[in-house]
């Protein structure tokens, strides 16, 4: 039986204006997928990691977007989601972006490619409309100008 | 998508999502173990086949192993702290040698 997330965060949040989830305005869906040995693959990421000399996030409303180098010793990455379950992903960010696990499935033959950026923005939110008007369509221009053909998102 | 936190992602459906039963914020496993990382992405990446509709959730066949931290009984406690505040390189330098 999986953990059930939502009572704890509205136990977290009482008093404040409870956490409010909301459906996308439309359903994205492409009938195809490509083949794993031919797809170029870009990593999205919630965690609100950047190199250090990147602009800092602005949780919780930030809707910017910051590339990524998507070889993982060219950078360090810092964090700016606050969230408490943040102290491993600070210690290895690849537990929630697997820039290392892509490279090495890419090496193996399991995946064609691996884009040369990834993308990572700021999870929680509440600016559901800066998400869809401002976040997806921007990440969406650079992954098609990088030619990818299929985004994992790690939501954080 | 990947996700751990079932119970949002029914809410907010996503075209294709897996679902993988580890703690929030350890979506591919503990931290430095790449091999475990690299099953986790490789079998995330396998499902996609098999969606055929949108808003489906596929789940994963791994369980988070005892010993792991957090465990599931501190997992609740560890959601109910405070935020983090931004870490600085030099304690992330620290916090990655730990």
């Amino acid at each position: 039986m999986p953990f059930d997330y939502l009572p704890v965060f509205a136990e977290k949040a009482a008093g404040k204006p409870a956490r409010k989830l909301v459906h996308p305005s439309q359903k994205a869906w492409h009938p195809l997928v490509p083949d794993l040995a031919s797809a170029r693959i870009a990593l999205l990421t919630s965690s609100a990691v950047r190199i250090p000399d990147q602009p800092r996030f602005v949780p919780p409303e930030d809707t910017s977007y910051r590339p990524i180098p998507a070889e993982p010793d060219s950078t360090d990455l810092v964090m700016d989601h606050r969230s408490p379950l943040g102290l491993n992903p600070r210690q290895d960010p690849e537990v929630v972006f697997p820039r290392a696990a892509l490279m090495s499935l890419v090496r193996r033959g399991l995946i064609g490619s691996y884009a040369p950026t990834h993308f990572s923005f700021v999870g929680g939110t509440r600016n559901h409309h800066g998400v869809e008007q401002e976040l997806a369509p921007g990440m969406a221009g650079e992954l098609k100008k990088e030619n990818v053909n299929l985004a994992l998102l790690v939501p954080f | 998508m990947i996700g751990t936190v079932r119970d949002i992602m029914v809410e907010v459906r996503s075209p294709r999502a897996v679902f993988v039963d580890y703690p929030a914020g350890r979506t591919f496993g503990p931290p430095k173990d790449r091999e475990h990382h690299e099953r986790i992405l490789a079998a995330a990446l396998r499902e996609l086949p098999f969606f055929s509709e949108w808003g489906q959730i596929r789940n994963l066949p791994f369980e988070w192993e005892p010993g792991n931290q957090p465990s599931w009984q501190t997992l609740r406690e560890e959601l109910l702290r405070p935020p983090l505040s931004g870490a600085s390189v030099e304690e992330l330098i620290r916090l990655r040698k730990s």
